[in-house]
């Protein structure tokens, strides 16, 4: 098709050839550096490589029990009811509100063999806990006396589902309102 | 699945590649994929302005994107975080898509367009989480910018039809030109996603093995999301222990094998297959699972032959100018 009107004329292959080789490129170091390190899409790597990215969501196999965990978090208000706080209540995505919130709040306390974990771990909690708070404050205009963490494991058993419920609380600092204060600026 | 290809090659050193990457080929179907595209962001994909701004209620950026980190750097966090910001790149790439989708200084509003759309991720995903569905979308974006998607069903067409200075060039503003830039994003795009859906594959034999095939893990799977995002249809699959094995090694035979849709001599029945086999994949994850792939649904759109389409055939060249429709067979024109 030379010299048809239809032919675009000279071409240039240096640009998107550079574009293919850096999207490509990326892509297979990304997916080589995961598969030979079984990575499994920390952040370490993610934050490196985003947006190419490594794919091992669901890449964990498992055997029975086949178990559902499913978690749900309650602010106590001080009239006794109870503000559900969700991820979207919050303002985060699933997996940033349970890991970063959730499981934070009711992490097992580290022994004094390890205080700087132990530290770590209770700076996490606080940070946590006073971010919650503050949204509870934000909407229902009342501070939070106590959150409450609900664990509910639901258990395929044949075809039927057994479901056991556990609750975990965590009592907001009482008297000293400054605190929350002070931890929203952070 | 091939599309209207000429039949020119190109010889000599790296014209393998050259031939692969950079076939001859109408225009056509970049532009539609651009219209494609933005205008599934623009009326379906796009996140509501308050989502973004309700992020900057967070004290501040938890593990922040490089992207984020970089404009950090550049305009300092109280900038970047700052409701003024975000709501004028969120307004931009609103206005930056409508001219993209009508074709107004098409790789100018394009690269505006994209360049919002990689800002506003960066930024809603600096907050401790981000997700897989927007990147090879943002990524065929970006490779648009630099592509000829404006050559027809554009503005830009539409005025150089009726310029007189382009006297020589009074094709329609429906008909794309042939050209060598037609179809490197596409293809591109296309390896893309044969090299993600294979790193799935292989991430799950990696890391799961053969028991990822044992049944208890798809069952795990949909009972775990079933119940966690409100999904009853995964809740009740999850029960039939015999589904989910096939469930199974129906996922990663797709995964592991859809890099078979790339190769020439097996295109002609693999796409077909392959993509109704992910559109099936995909809404089976949506409804059993709540995960939205949509956007890979639309970027399926690279795979069909839209210059076939009758209303924008008109004014094409015919078959006879142009040589067989091989798509990337061509490739056997290339000289061993």
């Amino acid at each position: 098709m030379e010299g048809d009107s239809f032919m675009v004329g000279r071409v240039s292959y240096w640009l998107p050839g550079l574009i293919i080789v850096f999207v490509l490129g990326s892509q297979i170091s990304v997916s080589a550096y995961s598969a030979v390190r079984k990575h499994g899409g920390t952040p370490e790597l993610v934050h490196q490589s985003w947006p190419f990215l490594d794919y091992p969501m669901y890449s964990r196999s498992s055997g029975p029990p086949v178990q559902a965990d499913t978690t749900r978090l309650f602010a106590e208000l001080p009239d006794g009811s109870r503000v559900e706080v969700t991820a979207k209540f919050i303002g985060l995505k699933y997996f940033a509100w349970r890991y970063g919130i959730v499981e934070r709040l009711v992490a097992e306390p580290i022994g004094p063999d390890r205080p700087e974990l132990a530290a770590k771990v209770e700076a996490h909690r606080i940070e946590a806990r006073d971010k919650a708070a503050f949204r509870v404050e934000q909407v229902s205009e009342q501070v939070p006396v106590r959150f409450i963490v609900e664990r509910t494991v639901r258990t395929l058993q044949g075809r039927e589902i057994q479901t056991t419920t556990a609750e975990q609380s965590l009592e907001m600092p009482a008297g000293d309102p400054g605190e929350l204060e002070a931890n929203r600026g952070e | 699945m091939g599309s209207e290809f000429t039949g020119n090659s190109v010889r000599g050193p790296g014209g393998l590649l050259k031939n692969y990457f950079f076939p001859e080929a109408m225009t056509t179907r970049l532009a539609v994929l651009r219209i494609l595209c933005v205008a599934a962001y623009l009326l379906w994909f796009m996140y509501p302005l308050s989502y973004d701004l309700e992020l900057l209620a967070h004290p501040g950026f938890k593990d922040p994107q490089w992207l984020t980190q970089a404009l950090v750097a550049v305009f300092g966090e109280s900038n970047v975080r700052h409701p003024l910001t975000i709501t004028l790149v969120y307004d931009l790439s609103i206005l930056a898509g409508m001219l993209a989708l009508v074709g107004w200084w098409t790789r100018t509003s394009l690269g505006v367009f994209t360049a919002c759309f990689w800002f506003l991720l960066a930024h809603r995903y600096s907050y401790g989480e981000f997700h897989h569905v927007e990147t090879v979308f943002g990524i065929f974006l970006f490779m648009l910018a630099f592509s000829p998607c404006g050559d027809c069903l554009s503005l830009d067409a539409w005025h150089r039809q009726r310029d007189p200075r382009t006297e020589s060039d009074r094709r329609s503003w429906r008909v794309g030109s042939i050209s060598r830039m037609a179809m490197w994003p596409i293809v591109t795009v296309q390896i893309l996603f044969a090299l993600v859906y294979f790193d799935a594959a292989a991430s799950k034999m990696i890391n799961g093995g053969l028991y990822w095939f044992n049944g208890y893990t798809m069952q795990d799977f949909l009972l775990t999301d079933g119940y966690r995002n409100d999904r009853p249809l995964g809740v009740w699959l999850s029960k039939y222990r015999e589904i989910c094995i096939l469930m199974s090694v129906a996922a990663v035979a797709y995964e592991g094998l859809f890099w078979l849709a790339l190769v020439p001599r097996l295109k002609r029945y693999a796409v077909p297959m392959f993509l109704a086999g992910g559109v099936m994949l995909h809404l089976g994850i949506f409804f059993l699972q709540a995960a939205p792939f949509f956007m890979w649904m639309t970027l399926y759109g690279v795979w069909f032959p839209w210059e076939r389409l009758s209303w924008l055939r008109a004014g094409q060249p015919s078959k006879s100018e142009a040589a067989e429709p091989a798509g990337l067979a061509d490739l056997k024109h290339v000289p061993a």
